[in-house]
Parts: C-alpha cells; structure tokens; sequence
C-alpha cells in the first residue's frame, strides 16, 4: 500500500528531533468541572446520566475540546490528540450512544484539525499532527469475564474488527494524520483493530501511520492478558505500524525498563506517554511537570524514544516541560536488526540462524492421536487441555492444534478449545500453530489468537488465485504461514516436484506479495519410507535434499514437517518409529530443517540408538541400499520385543475379558485365529447356538454393518470380519435346527452377474456386505441367463434379487431379467449394480419393465442393506417402496421435459474434425 | 507442427508372455484401492491419516499375495497398415493398400462445445485416405490366466478376503499387461520410442471414446486372439477370461482421449448403414449413446 502524505512528513519531522505527544485529555476536561447539561444538551435520548462520556463533548461543548488541543499546541505538543478514546460502539453501548459513532468521531477529527490548522498558520516552521485516538473499547477478546466458564467471550474478534472499522473510518474522514491505538491491554484487541485499520486504509487507497501503545497492567511487564513487550510487538510487527510505545498505568520512573526493551527490539519508532508518577489515595496525581520532567530526562539521554508525551494527570504545563526537555536533542535511532522470525503465545520464541530446532507438539491432534480426538468428541475439554500442558512440559515450543474430523464441528470447536488454552497459563505461554484443512477453520482460529500464531497450512492446490489471496489474508491477521508442497497437480513427492512449486511458491509470497521470507514456513511434505514401493525409497532423502535447497534458496525461511509420517509403515513398533524419527531428524536438521511437528515426549538421542539398527535406518533413509526396506524390516520385531521384553508374553488386553465380548471383539476386529478357541466357552455360556449367533456374532456384525456404514471402517476389515462371522458360523451349523437357521437370515437374496457379462469382484464384495448384514445369498456366478436367475428366485423363495454388470450390454440384460420376473408374477424388489448402472438408467429403462416390483440402484455395495432393510421391512417397506417409484415417476418426468441436449449435426461435426496436419 | 506417420519395423502379429515380475512394476494401484473403497490416489492414500493404517496394511497384504501368484499372461499384438475414410478407418491387406481387410467403425462427437475445440473421432487421429500418405494402427489382446482358479481356491477355503485379494490382483496385472504391451508394440513393432511410457492412446472398445462394445469382434479377427490367446467374447462381448483387456493404438502424437457423449439421429442413421446394421440393431448397441437413455 501506498503510505499517506503525513507519514513522509512525519517521517522528515522525526529525523532529527523526538516528536512531542500532547497529554491527558480526560484530566483537562475534569478541570472545567462540567455538569450533565454539558453532557447533553437534550439532543440525546438516554435512560442513564452521560456525564462522563467525555467523547459526548465534542459535539455538546466543541468550544471546551477545541480550547484543550489549542492549549497543548501552545505548549509545544507536535502530535495532538481527538477526543475519541471511547468512541467505538462497544464502549459507547454503556451509554446506549453507539449510533452517534461516526458522528461522534467525525466531529472530534475536525476539532483537532482546526486546532492544528491553526497552530500552522500562526507558525508554519513546524508541521503539527493530529493522531486519532482509538482506545481498546471496555472488553476483551482472550479473556473471559466469567470465572466458571474460562471459554467464554463477551467480545470477539470480528465485533472488534467492525467497531475499530467504524471507529477509524470517520476519524480519516474528519482529516486526521495518524491513528493511535493506545492503552492496549489486550493484544487480539490490537491485531483486530490493526485489521481493521489497514482494511479502511485500503479503501481509501493509502497507508496512514499508525501508532500502538500497551499498557502494562503490573510488575512482571505484561499486558493485562498475558503477553510480554515482546510478545506484543511480535503480534503486531507485520501491519507496518509507525510506532510501538507504552502509555497510561505507570509513572515515567516505573516505565522506563520497559521501554527500554522496546527501545531494543522494535525495528520502528518507539513511543512513550506515562501518567504523572502513581496516583495517590483520591486518585489524583501528585507529582509536578518538573517532577516528572527529571524522571524524563534518563528517556532522552539514552535515546530510547521518538515520541514522548503524558497521559493521566498531565497537563499544558507538563507537555511545556517535555517540550523543553527535547528540544535539540537526537531521537532514537531505529535498530537495523538481524532478520529473524517472530512468534509468540504470552510469550516470543524467537528463530534465528543460532537458534535450536524447534519441535512442535503433534498430540492435539484429532488425526494423529485417537486419545485427544476421543476427550474432544466426549467434551472432556479439560482432559484435553491436559494433553496440550503435558507436550510444553515435554519441551514442546510449539504446539499444533488440529480438529479436523468429519464428526465435529471445526470451526466451533477450534474457537471453544483455543479459548480454553488461553486460560492455561503454560499453555498460552507457547505460540500456536492453527492446524486444519479448511481454510474457514484457519480464519476461525487465529481470530482467537492473541500471539503470533503459525497457521498449517496454505499451497496451490487450489490455483494462485486463492493461494494469493489467502497468503496475503493471513499476513493482514498477522500470522505466520506453513505453506505445503502441493499444487494444482498434487503433492509433490520428488526432489523435482518439490523444488518446482516451493520455487512458484517463493516468488509469488515474496516477490509478488512482499511477504517476508522469515514469515514462512516451508512444509516439503515428509511422506511415508520403508511401505515395500520403490517409489517411496527417495521420499526421505528428497526431503533432506529439498530442505538443503531451501535453505540455500529462499533466505529467512524454515523448513518444516510432520516427522512422524516417515516412520508410518512400522505402527504399533514404537520403539523402531522413535528411533527412526532421531535418525531422520539427525539429517535432516543438517541440512538445515528447522521446525518440526514431533512427539516431544519420544525422541531417543541419535547417539544412544544400537549402531546395528542406526545403519540399518540409514540405509532407508538415505536410500542407501535397494533392499534397505527389507534389511529394517528383518529386525524390526527384534527391535520392537527387545524393547518391550517384559511385557512381550502377555496376550492383548481384550483376551481377558469374558468369552462373549472376546467373540464380538474377534469379529469386529477380523481376527479369526481365537474363534474355535472361545467357542465352546461361549455355548456353555449361552447354552444354544442360536443364542451365540443371535449374541455375540450379530452384535459385532452389527457393529461392523454401522461402521462400515457411516465410512468409519473400511472394506478389507469388514471383508476379515466376515471371515471370522462365516467361521463360527461353521463351526454352530452341525448344532443348529433348520427352524433356527431360518430365524436367523434376514433374508434370502439372489445374486448374479447378467448374461454375457463375466464381472465378477463387485458381485462379491455385495454378496460378503450381505453376508455382514445377516442375509443368505445364493450366488450364482457370471454369465448368468435370465432363466436361470428366475428359476432360483422360485425356488429359493428368495426376498430379493440382485443383478451385477460391467459392460453397457449388461443394462439391456437386467431389463430383460426385470421383464421376466413381471411375467413370472413377482412382486419382490430387483436391485442392480455396477459401473454402468445408474439412477436415470434405472428409473427410465427398468423400473417400467417391472411395475408390480420395485427396482433400486445402489453406486455402491455399502448402501445397499440400507435399501434393502428399508424395502423389506414389514410395516414400512410398502411405503419405502411408493417412496422409491415415485422418485423414478419425477426422474422420467424431469428427463422428457428437458428434453436432449442440442447437437451439432453429423456434416457440421464433421467440418470440425481435428486436423491431424498431416504431410 | 505437422506430423508425417512412421512406418513399423514389422506388421507381423507378435505374441508375447510375459512373466509376473515383467509386468509388475507397471500396476497401477489407485484402481485397486478404488475397489476397496479408499478415496484418492496412491500412493496419496498412504499419506492420508484417515486411511493410511488400512490401506497400509491392505497393501502388504496385497504384495504378500502377489509374489505367491503364478498368473499366465498371454498378450497379442499388431501394427497393420490403415487410412481413414470418414468416420471408418480401412486396415489393408498389405502395404501395397489396394485391399481392405477390415474396417473399424468409429463415432464423432456432437456435442455443443463452447470451447470451440475439435469434434473428435478416433479416425481423425488416422491419416485420411483421400491425403495419400500412409498410416497404421496398432490392435492389441491381453489375457491373464489363472485368476479364477486361484479365487475359487481360496474361496473353497472359506477365505473371501484372499480370493478378492486374487481377483483385484489379476485385474490389476491384466491393466498392467496391457500397458506393458502398449510400450512394446511402440517400441519393438512400430520403432517409436525406446520401451518407455508410450507416445499416443490405447483406447478399448466400450470405453468413451469408442463405445461400441462389437468392434472387439474385428480384433478378434485381425488377430486370432481365440487361436493365440485362448480368450473368448461372450454374445455380450465380455471377455473370458475376465482379467482381459483388448484395444487400439494410436500413434498421432496429437491424439488424446475423450467421450463421445450423446449422438444424434442423423449418426445413428449413418452408423447403421456403415455396420450392416437394422436401426433396432444400431439403438441396442449404441444405447448409452442414445438420447432416451
Ligand atoms: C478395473 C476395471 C477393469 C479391469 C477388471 C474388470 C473386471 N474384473 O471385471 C480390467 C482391466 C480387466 C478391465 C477390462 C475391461 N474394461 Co474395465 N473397468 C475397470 C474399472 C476401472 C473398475 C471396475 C471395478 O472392478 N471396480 C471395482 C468393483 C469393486 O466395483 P464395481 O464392480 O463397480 O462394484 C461396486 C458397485 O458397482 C456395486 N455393485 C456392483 N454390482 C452390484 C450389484 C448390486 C445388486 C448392487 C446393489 C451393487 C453392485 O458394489 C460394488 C462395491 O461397491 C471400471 C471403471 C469404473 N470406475 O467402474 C472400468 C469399466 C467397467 N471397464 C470398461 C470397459 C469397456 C472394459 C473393457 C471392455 C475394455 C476392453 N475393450 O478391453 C474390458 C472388458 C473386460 C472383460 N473381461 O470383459 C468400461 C465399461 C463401460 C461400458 N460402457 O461398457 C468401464 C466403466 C470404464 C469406462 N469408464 O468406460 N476393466
């Protein structure tokens, strides 16, 4: 953005001088001894006194306000400023005033504008400003004002960012030069009004100066809700502020160390208005404009500021004494410092060249750990903030916050569970890294944020437009960026790949958008080695190559990655995966990987792992050797039960419990080796086999059948569990009665591959999802024609038939099975399947040719029981099945009032050949 | 840019069996995770914590089962010299082309493109007759045996895990073969390229571009795939075994796949009369390209 006129003549009128900031405005007005008439003059409607709403005055008494800022012009101030310090429409709410806003900021702007316009005609040597004060409103964002209830906020970030919005745009209307915004005590309070500040600048196509001013609320140098100086000016260094200063709370004496630490770390101006010394038992101020012009003196000696002013219990007479105190004397000189990155919870963690690797905690998060996502699913908030001060105890300097899963609310529990860190002062104290998929929960969690916050993560996957612009929206809310090697082609999983988008990447963040390289964090994606694919044996050595080539590429910026990944094909060998990850990291931090997200509880020192297993993940790692998957996989048991030696000759956990649940378990799991083993425990039990099959077996499928259902297991599992049902079930058959065998089946269903049609595996895989949902199927192979299906269904006295085909032709061939089941009187439901199937196809061709039945089509196997279940029921199923030929009736309806698509007619198509430019 | 066709080194039908660990390297295994339900491509899959644990698992169990198969792949292969006639492309008795042998029926595109871009027909990626320069198109079958029998077996044990396992293995060395093919017709028949990825397209009959399943039968003929492979089309043109695949090749480094889409009445008419066929006959086969389906 362009920077405004006034920032070029504040900028010349700051060289060679400190710049004098008027004093207190509330004081000055006190001493008019004001009453409610002032205040209101009947213009507003109020059910509470407004006495005291000093920002009322600059419409009702302009004759007052005008007089203060003339008289601190008189006195020397170069900086004055409005009387609008509560004029934002939170605060005014109090007064039931937040609809005189603008107004109210607009009339307080043209006061001070007159006085300076003035003061410049009178003496035009010196340039004079007005800076448009904006106060911190009456609430805060990161901290909640109910003691019982830590997630609670009475304000947030976005009602903040529309006050300040409004608050700002009518004070740049009213002319002022700069905006102030001052006596923070809350630094998502400042983030939302800097967001909003530089929203209304871009409107208006210019950048003004803007000045932030902390409050530090006691001794320790924090600000009311936790952060540190230095924290503070982390959060707020990338909106390009003007000046970072203190103001208000403390005397000149009692501030001067903090200023002196912003003196040393702010690479811009450095500002400063302290009260006059403490207040006394009335609140008055005692000291006097030479008292606190002594304690003034070591500020300028020392060159710490380059704005000096007052606030409570200053007057003219103080600001005549500063402005005596400065004249003549050299201003702060801004620090070029080393580039560096900035990140901050209460606290700033700073990342240079010299300092140490950083791990940031993995363990809250919903994919990466079953026992957060469990305590986050069950509410346990507490328990889970627990998980998240355990990894800071650990050594964990960030830690990574990720709820995404399709059963939870992200965006809201990403906002209730950042809340609640905030209250967890160790916790709050690390900057976080705002971890999720989806772009609206990444906005969500920084706006709770106080710190500088990491988001993980933005890439191209989505193009450069959205890329641009989420990038440069995470700059304006003041976040640092993870940006993953992924584009609109993938993600990148070669050196080459790598290096081409993290290079796009580079030069749209900094050259493009002017994002500093120090802002980003490069995730070269650290993907799974040693799976037994030769394509995956570079994946970890491409990474350490790729993080030596960023940092010889892209200065100031880290290299980051999940570590855990690498290590993914050796689960449940813990041991092997610790030791892994110290091998990887060993390297990969050589060459020059930063920042990684780690178990901070397990990482085993490089030099305490055995040299025989090191050589072994090195190979793998390095891709040293063509069988080094296979050389780690030989002793990874060894490794693993070395590790584990005592605890290796105990069975699983669940081999304890009693022999009903260990059946269920066994089938759920799919794990069929203790079915004969717990049989006869279980029929002794249950007494009959129909018991067991009625028990346990149909409560794990069931189980199976819900889970499958809602995508939560997958098909090689329910495939196993099936295994494990039909070998109990085997083993109970000999027992069973044939009355008992009936009772059992939901149902009989005839299956087939159509006529002609030799497809095979989808028919399978919906005879074994039937078999878990407890029907009987009678499958008769491929190739099958009509006949035969229709004898069997007879037969069989089948509930249902069901058709499978691959190929086109197969769709002609089920409307001929569906013919003939019509024919044959039938009235039970035909279902089909398969790629060629489809809803329209069903609806328009098959379900006409079988009007006494019903015909449904399912995209997948997983689908069908519900259907099924749903069409034989025996007191709904007449209404599921008119539910069904309806939806058809409306799908033909639609279809023939579309009518087809146009069409280039054959000679036109034909003029519009592709030339093949033969020669 | 202008492209002048290369002739073949030879236009002899090649037959070829290759071993498992030949075609191996080349399986594509999304499709065979697709199968399974899991979402995404491999080895994407892998890295996708929601999935990754199973998939991970399938996979071994998937590399364990494939070093125990013994599949028997049969691949046949030709490149025969051809020119295009509208829509059709003739395949000549020799390279004198002064008699046709076949003729492939092809489909164009009608579809309202908004993008101004081509109206394709597979035939356009064939020099045209009425040009004068020579061309050829390459057909090709591949049959993977064995499959059945070793789903069969490890179904008659009770384990439907395996034998899906088995089948999905076999389909996927079947896809395989038939890239593996693809890459050697290019490089052994034709002389185009060195064994590597191939230059143009292998579409298959009932695919998009090229929807009408009964022009399988033509490869059968041209290449005696019942008398060199041993496989068989159904009366529906299904191939037995089912772990076949049988296609086209075309070398136009231009050509490219599409979908045909919808046609109408006017192709239809046209089509019929160029296959010899009744107009029932014509909307039977090409049903899905058909408005009223
Ligand atoms: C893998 C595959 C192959 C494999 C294996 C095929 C086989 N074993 O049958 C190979 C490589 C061998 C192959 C060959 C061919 N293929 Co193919 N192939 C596929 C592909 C990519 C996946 C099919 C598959 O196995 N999926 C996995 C299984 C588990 O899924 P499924 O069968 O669809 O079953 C699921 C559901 O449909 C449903 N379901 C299935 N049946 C039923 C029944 C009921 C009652 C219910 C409720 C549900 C249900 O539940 C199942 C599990 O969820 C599809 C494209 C696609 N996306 O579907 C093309 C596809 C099926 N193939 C196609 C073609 C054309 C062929 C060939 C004819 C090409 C050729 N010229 O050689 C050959 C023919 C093979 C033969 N033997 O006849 C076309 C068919 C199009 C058409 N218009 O006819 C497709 C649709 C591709 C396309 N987009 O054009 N193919």
């Amino acid at each position: 953005m362009k920077k405004s006129e006034a920032w070029a003549a504040l900028e010349e009128a700051d060289s060679s001088r400190v710049l004098v900031l008027d004093g207190a405005m509330g004081t000055m007005i006190q001493r008019h001894g004001l009453t409610e008439a002032d205040y209101n003059d009947g213009r507003f409607e109020a059910s509470v006194p407004l006495k005291g709403n000093n920002e009322l005055l600059s419409l009702t008494r302009p004759d007052v306000i005008l007089s203060i800022h003339r008289a601190y012009l008189e006195a020397g101030a170069d900086i004055v400023e409005t009387n609008t310090f509560n004029a934002n429409r939170i605060s005014q709410r109090d007064y039931g005033q937040e609809g005189r806003v603008a107004e109210l900021n607009l009339a307080a702007a043209k006061l001070a504008r007159q006085a300076v316009d003035e003061a410049m005609a009178k003496d035009p040597s010196r340039r004079r400003f007005v800076a448009g004060s904006m106060g911190p409103t009456n609430q805060t964002a990161s901290m909640s004002p109910r003691v019982e209830d830590p997630g609670f906020r009475a304000v947030d970030f976005d009602a903040l960012e529309e006050a300040f919005r409004e608050q700002a745009r009518a004070l740049l209307e009213g002319g002022v030069d700069i905006l102030l915004v001052e006596t923070a005590f809350d630094a998502l309070n400042v983030k939302a009004a800097l967001c909003a500040i530089r929203s209304v600048c871009a409107e208006r196509g210019e950048l003004v100066p803007i000045m932030v001013s902390g409050t530090i609320s006691d001794a320790s140098g924090r600000l009311l809700t936790g952060p540190t100086l230095e924290a503070l000016y982390a959060s707020v260094r990338h909106a390009e502020i003007y000046s970072i200063g203190l103001n208000c709370a403390l005397g000149a004496a009692a501030m001067r160390p903090h200023v002196e630490t912003l003196a040393r770390i702010a690479e811009c101006r450095v500002s400063a208005h302290p009260n006059a010394g403490l207040p006394n038992q009335f609140g008055q101020y005692d000291q006097d404009a030479k008292g606190m012009r002594a304690e003034l003196e070591s500020f300028v000696d020392r060159r710490l500021v380059n704005v000096l002013g007052g606030c409570c219990g200053t007057d003219p007479t103080f600001i005549r004494e500063i402005a005596d105190l400065v004249r003549g004397r050299k201003p702060r000189e801004v620090p070029k410092l080393p580039e560096r990155t900035l990140l901050a919870g209460t606290d700033v963690l700073e990342i240079s060249e010299r300092s140490n690797f950083v791990n940031v905690g993995e363990r809250t998060n919903v994919s990466g750990s079953a026992k957060f996502r469990k305590l986050i699913e069950q509410e346990n908030y507490a328990e889970a903030l627990g998980i998240a001060a355990l990894q800071v105890e650990n050594g964990a300097r960030v830690i990574d916050v990720n709820l995404d899963d399709g059963l939870i609310d992200s965006v809201a529990v990403m906002r209730k569970f950042l809340n609640l860190l905030a209250s967890e002062p160790s916790v709050a104290a690390v900057p976080w890294m705002i971890d999720s998929s989806r772009w609206e929960v990444l906005e969500a969690g920084v706006k709770c944020v106080q710190g500088k916050p990491i988001v993980n993560s933005i890439s191209l996957k989505e193009g450069e437009e959205v890329f641009r612009k989420r990038a440069l929206r995470l700059r304006e809310l003041g976040c640092a960026m993870v940006v993953m090697a992924f584009d609109e082609k993938g993600q990148a999983t070669t050196y080459d790949r790598r290096v081409e988008i993290i290079s796009r990447q580079w030069k749209i963040l900094t050259e493009e958008l002017g994002i500093p390289g120090t802002e980003l964090f490069f995730d070269a994606n650290i993907l799974t080695v040693a799976t037994g694919m030769p394509e995956h044996d570079r994946y970890a050595l491409d990474f350490i190559e790729t993080a030596r080539w960023i940092k010889a590429n892209c200065p100031g910026a880290h290299v980051v990655g999940g570590v855990s990944n690498v290590s993914f094909a050796f689960r449940g060998n813990n041991p092997l995966r610790e030791a892994m990850h110290s091998v990887f990291l060993y390297h990969a931090i050589a060459a020059g990987m930063d920042c990684g997200i780690v178990n901070a509880g397990q990482l085993r020192p490089y030099d305490q792992i055995e040299p025989e297993l090191r050589e072994r993940l090195e190979d793998v790692v390095l891709c040293r050797r063509p069988d080094a998957a296979e050389r780690l996989v030989e002793i990874a048991e060894s490794v693993k039960n070395s590790a584990q030696a005592e605890s290796a000759a105990a069975s699983p956990e669940w081999r304890t419990k009693g022999a009903c649940e260990r059946l269920a378990t066994s089938l759920v799991m799919g794990v069929d080796r203790y079915v004969a083993e717990d049989m006869p425990e279980v029929l002794a039990e249950l007494k009959t086999p129909l018991a067991v099959i009625e028990g346990p077996l149909m409560e794990g499928m069931n189980r199976v059948g819900e889970l499958f259902g809602a995508g939560k297991m997958f098909l090689p599992q329910v495939v196993k569990s099936a295994r494990v049902m039909k070998a109990a079930v085997e083993i109970l058959n000999p027992l069973l009665a044939e009355s008992a065998k009936k009772s059992v089946s939901a149902g009989k269903i005839v299956l087939a591959t159509v006529k002609g049609d030799v497809h095979d595996i989808g028919k399978n895989i919906v005879s074994v999802v039937l078999a878990c949902n407890g029907y009987e199927v009678v499958d008769l192979g491929v190739m099958t024609p009509p006949e035969r299906i229709l004898e069997a269904a007879v037969a069989e006295k089948a509930d249902a038939v069901a058709l499978s085909g691959l190929i086109t032709p197969s769709l002609d061939e089920m409307r001929v099975v569906a013919e003939r089941m019509e024919e044959a009187g039938l009235k039970i439901p035909l279902l089909v399947g398969g790629a060629t199937t489809s809803k329209l196809h069903t609806a328009l061709r098959l379900a006409p040719a079988y009007p006494s039945g019903v015909v449904a089509q399912t995209a997948d196997a997983s689908r069908m029981p519900g259907v099924l279940k749903s069409l034989l029921h025996p007191v709904t199923g007449e209404a599921a099945r008119r539910a069904l030929l309806e939806e058809q009736a409306a799908a033909r309806e639609k279809r023939s009032a579309n009518g087809p698509a146009a069409k280039v007619p054959l000679d036109e198509a034909r003029r519009r050949k592709f030339e093949g430019e033969w020669n | 840019m202008s492209s002048r066709p290369s002739a073949p080194k030879s236009s002899e039908t090649a037959l070829w069996r290759p071993s498992r660990d030949e075609v191996s390297g080349l399986v594509e295994w999304s499709a065979f995770f697709a199968a399974w339900g899991f979402r995404g491509h491999w080895p994407a899959i892998a890295d996708d914590p929601e999935q990754r644990d199973e998939a991970l698992k399938l996979f071994r169990d998937a590399q364990d089962e494939l070093a125990r198969l013994e599949p028997d792949i049969r691949c046949v292969a030709a490149v025969l010299p051809a020119n295009a006639v509208g829509e059709d492309v003739e395949i000549y008795a020799s390279e004198a082309r002064d008699a046709v042998r076949e003729r492939l029926c092809f489909l164009r595109m009608q579809r309202v493109r908004a993008d101004g871009g081509p109206l394709y027909s597979l035939s356009d990626f064939v020099a045209p007759k009425s040009s004068g320069i020579p061309d050829w198109i390459g057909l090709f079958e591949v049959s993977v045996f064995g499959g059945t029998e070793a789903a069969a077996e490890a179904r008659s044990r009770g384990d439907e895990y395996s034998a899906l396992l088995r089948q999905l293995l076999f389909d996927r060395l079947a896809e395989a073969a038939a890239e593996w093919t693809h890459r050697k017709t290019m490089s052994d028949l034709w002389g185009i390229g060195d064994g590597g990825p191939a230059v143009g397209i292998r579409p298959a009959p009932g695919y998009p571009a090229c929807p009408d399943h009964t022009e399988k039968a033509k490869i059968w003929s041209l290449l005696e795939v019942e008398r060199n492979v041993g496989a068989k089309l159904t009366e529906n043109y299904a191939i037995s075994p089912v772990s076949s695949v049988c296609g086209l090749m075309f070398a136009h480094p231009k050509s490219t796949y599409f979908g045909i889409g919808k046609i109408g009445r006017d192709q239809l008419a046209d089509y019929a009369s160029r296959k010899g066929w009744t107009m029932d006959e014509a909307r039977r086969w090409l049903a899905p390209s058909l408005d009223e389906e």
